[in-house]
């Protein structure tokens, strides 16, 4: 068993190295094939491994369910792999690798974490990704996306109030709806419809107006989040604004001043809200407040550094004395148990998705999709800095989650849905439609 | 528009190549000694599988070691109480040189077969201390069951020969005695009274007020008359039996540690003016040192009563020193005035006898200048030769002594002598403390007398 361990540890930090560089065997004419083939054998690889080392080194009964989730993981990949190198040809293979690769990560942590959550988690994976199609499907009709602008405006405005009336607060924010038990993230929700407004707003050529009164409205949305108390969800509308104004103004004037109100309501925040000075104290003090708001964030530290290159061996770490583990701590227990070469390559994985979203928006015309693509990104990638740089501790902590790896179903499918429809506009790259628009 | 979109792909790669580093930082840096933080429960797993190192004395006799009894390690301290406190132990809590040096104690140097093939019990760094185990248990034995302590050093180097403070305990028996020890609020034997014990100085005092003088030149001058007692403002300070010295100067005030005649160098120099010596003899300032010390407490200025003034002139009054730090004081007259840095740990050496680490001797401070420093060797030449300690006067070996008897709360005075020695060009600072040991000459100069002899001479 202790060879097995060593050797896996070895070939973790092969695997994702592979994965991220991924060697072509030959020099082909379509390079994807290659990518594709290879970033695809390695994600069953790692997954196949993954599972014979938790099923060697668990209790019987997580034995059979860990069997379970494997293989239905398993399928769904094949399945998924199956369409996308048959029916949508021109997407981009290596997103789609990355986020499947991201998937299995998560999938075998929460087996390791908690099996039921890993179960659940399963069930959300599948649904995302079906729901994932049907929004390709749905944008590849001849619906006027572009034009609903106010019909975006008003599903933000309610899924933003729903928690209002229909509102359980968690951990000390009221950001969640409970409905016939389920229980949802309204704010994740209108993340996507939110990057469709401001796509549909800035979908022809710069007027100050328009900018003024597209800024009027976020600032409202800003306000709604930060009475709620979701001060994280806030920053990350923020600043997506802010990348979406830039890209739409093209006058740095706009980033910068926007910064800087930026860093003044973030001070004005810490001001009045009393856990956000929490956060920031157990950010630059954890040593001093260990007992107390600094134990999660020295408890990471413990288990990043425990890591060292290799990691201790996947179960063989002491994940569990982090706080809230499987959600926002998920990194650090990745740290821990599949080492840091793993971690570091696993955030160059997050910025591949990042840079080639950015890359798909680039590479179209149509201001309308162009927008979206580099909306999501932005979102996408804005929040994984925030989480992981908090989980490290370069930032204070922000309460949000690790797409595609930490539990939750909101994030799962969100996620899925906004990189699915990054997706279509892959499709689109390089057409020269552009419609008229004022 | 583009052009925006290419810089925020230039900045989102530039955030996440921050994380990147920043991950890469708290690996490499390991800050704040954060996996030896006793809030990481890992560092006990990381434990399990290392056999911790030795601890050694300069000649490489074994201090603590750990044995193996079917597969459960004991750490044995061969020694029992000798070394207690300074090497301290090593059970669920950690103390002296086994919590200094814990981190070398218990790893290995990173090698990637290491990490990748956990071996069954590796074997830590071994640490080598300046202690001399011959000393340190010679001193001992003579402290026997008194309460204080010894410190022994040398004043060149900085090198912690020795470290006594009594009473003790036996650290192999830490977990049974732990009970016990830990509330014993009368004797206190966990205390290191050598580093965190404060005790009135009595005369050993002295040498701050002369130094002001020596400082301000005015000590060639000085001269009293002593007729046994002396009334300052209200405050009758007498000399040891009520002796009378007559005429003495400094050097005669000094050798025969005349009360009156210090009483009156206190009430001329002025409080102030003894503070600002005090305090650069690091009096209410933190000596920097790896093992934990008190502070010495100085609370005199100009607005202080004379009679205040007169009895901690002679080192009674408020005034509160550890003999850690009166062996600073006298290390650095006996070194031209500069303070070297004192240490415990010589160096750690890994499992193949390889030097992972040395201490170099680093000079601290210059508390006097070394004129200062000579004209105050020579007064405490005289405490040898004519003086108070006139047991210390051995033929061959010089000694500089001083003694003092501190009256405290309890009717018996505490035993002091401090000062250093030097033959055969080696020089040692030392400093006896005796808890209510009664006069100086009684308890605490014939030990200081029996270690120097052993030191120099063997026995």
């Amino acid at each position: 068993m202790g060879i097995f361990l060593s050797v896996s540890k070895i070939l973790y930090a092969l695997i994702i190295v592979c994965f991220v560089i991924f060697i072509p065997i030959t020099k082909h004419n379509n390079k994807y094939v290659i990518y594709n083939i290879n970033q695809t054998k390695i994600t069953y690889l790692f997954l196949v491994i993954s599972s014979i080392i938790l099923i060697i080194t668990s209790t019987n009964e997580k034995r059979l369910l860990i069997i379970q989730i494997s293989l239905v993981m398993l399928i769904l990949l094949i399945i998924t792999n199956f369409l996308k190198d048959n029916y949508l040809k021109n997407i981009d293979v290596v997103i789609a690798n990355s986020i499947n690769f991201l998937l299995c990560i998560g999938i075998v942590m929460l087996m390791r974490l908690n099996i039921d959550l890993a179960q659940k988690q399963v069930n959300w994976i599948c649904i995302s990704f079906m729901l994932g199609l049907l929004s390709i499907l749905i944008m590849k009709t001849k619906l006027p996306f572009r034009k609903m602008n106010v019909l975006y405006l008003i599903l933000c405005y309610l899924f933003l109030i729903a928690p209002f009336i229909f509102g359980v607060k968690t951990l000390g924010s009221l950001n969640w709806v409970r409905i016939y038990g389920f229980s949802f993230q309204p704010s994740e929700i209108v993340k996507l419809i939110y990057v469709f407004y401001l796509a549909s707003e800035f979908k022809g050529n710069f007027s100050f107006k328009k900018l003024v009164n597209v800024s009027i409205i976020v600032f409202s949305f800003l306000l709604i989040l930060v009475f709620q108390k979701d001060l994280g969800a806030a920053l990350i509308y923020f600043i997506a604004y802010l990348i979406l104004a830039y890209a739409y103004s093209s006058k740095e004037i706009i980033m910068i001043s926007g910064l800087l109100v930026g860093y003044l309501g973030a001070y004005l925040s810490s001001k009045f809200f009393f856990h956000v000075q929490e956060r920031i104290d157990a950010w630059m003090n954890p040593w001093d407040f260990i007992d107390t708001q600094g134990y999660q964030i020295t408890q990471s530290l413990f288990a990043i550094i425990a890591g060292k290159w290799f990691g201790t061996g996947l179960n063989n770490g002491m994940p569990y004395k982090i706080p809230i583990v499987e959600k926002d701590f998920i990194f650090s227990a990745i740290c821990e148990e599949f080492g840091n070469i793993f971690s570091i390559m696993l955030i160059a994985i997050y910025c591949i998705i990042v840079i080639r979203g950015i890359n798909i928006a680039l590479g179209i015309s149509d201001k309308f999709y162009c927008f979206l693509a580099l909306g999501i990104s932005s979102l996408f990638g804005f929040q994984t800095f925030l989480i992981i740089g908090g989980v490290i501790r370069l930032i204070p902590m922000t309460g949000v989650t690790l797409p595609f790896i930490s539990y939750g179903g909101s994030s799962i499918i969100i996620n899925m849905t906004m990189m699915m429809i990054v997706q279509y506009c892959a499709l689109r790259k390089g057409d020269n439609i552009v419609e008229n628009e004022k | 528009m583009k052009s925006s979109i290419k810089r925020i792909k230039i900045i989102y790669i530039l955030l996440f190549v921050l994380l990147m580093v920043h991950l890469l930082k708290t690996i490499i840096l390991e800050t704040n000694g954060i996996s030896v933080n006793p809030y990481n429960t890992r560092m006990n797993k990381i434990d399990e599988s290392i056999i911790r190192g030795n601890i050694l004395d300069k000649n490489n006799k074994i201090l603590a070691t750990t044995i193996v009894e079917d597969s459960i390690k004991i750490r044995k301290y061969p020694y029992n109480n000798a070394f207690c406190h300074v090497v301290g132990y090593s059970s669920r809590t950690k103390t002296g040189i086994e919590a200094l040096t814990n981190k070398y104690l218990i790893t290995k140097k990173w090698n990637v077969v290491d990490e990748l093939f956990s071996k069954e019990f590796k074997s830590g760094a071994n640490v080598v201390t300046t202690l001399d185990a011959d000393l340190q248990v010679k001193a001992s034995e003579i402290l026997k069951n008194s309460k204080g302590g010894v410190i022994i050093l040398e004043p060149t180097t900085g090198e912690i020969l020795a470290l006594v403070s009594k009473p003790d305990y036996n650290p192999n028996d830490i977990n049974e005695i732990w009970d016990t020890i830990s509330k014993d609020e009368d004797t206190n034997p966990l205390l290191n009274r050598i580093t965190q014990g404060l005790y009135p100085p009595g005369s050993i005092f002295k040498i701050i007020p002369s130094l002001a003088m020596i400082e301000d030149n005015i000590e060639g001058d000085f001269q009293y008359v002593c007729s046994g007692q002396d009334v300052f403002d209200e405050n009758i300070i007498s000399c040891y039996n009520h002796n009378a010295h007559n005429l003495v100067d400094l050097s005669d005030a000094f050798s025969y540690s005349c009360n009156t005649a210090f009483s009156s160098i206190g009430v001329l120099l002025g409080g102030d003016r003894l503070k600002r010596t005090a305090e650069k003899l690091y009096f209410n300032k933190k000596i920097p040192f790896a093992l934990d010390t008190s502070i010495s407490k100085f609370n005199l200025d100009d607005k202080s009563p004379i009679k205040e003034i007169a009895e901690t002139s002679i080192g009674q009054g408020q005034t509160l020193v550890t003999p850690y730090h009166m062996a600073m004081i006298v290390s650095s007259i006996a070194n031209g005035g500069v303070l070297m840095k004192s240490y415990v740990v010589d160096e750690i050496k890994n499992e193949n006898n390889k030097i992972i680490k040395k201490t170099i001797p680093e000079k601290l401070d210059e508390l006097m200048s070394f004129d200062s420093s000579m004209k105050m060797q020579s007064l405490m030449r005289e405490v040898v030769l004519k003086g108070t300690a006139k047991s210390l006067n051995f033929s061959d070996i010089k000694v500089y002594a001083k003694t003092g008897t501190a009256e405290n709360e309890t009717q018996i005075p505490h035993s002091w002598v401090v000062g250093f020695a030097e033959y055969n060009n080696k020089k040692i600072c030392f400093v006896v403390l005796v808890e209510n040991g009664g006069n100086s000459y009684s308890t605490a100069v014939p030990i200081a007398k029996k270690l120097i002899s052993y030191y120099y001479n063997g026995s």
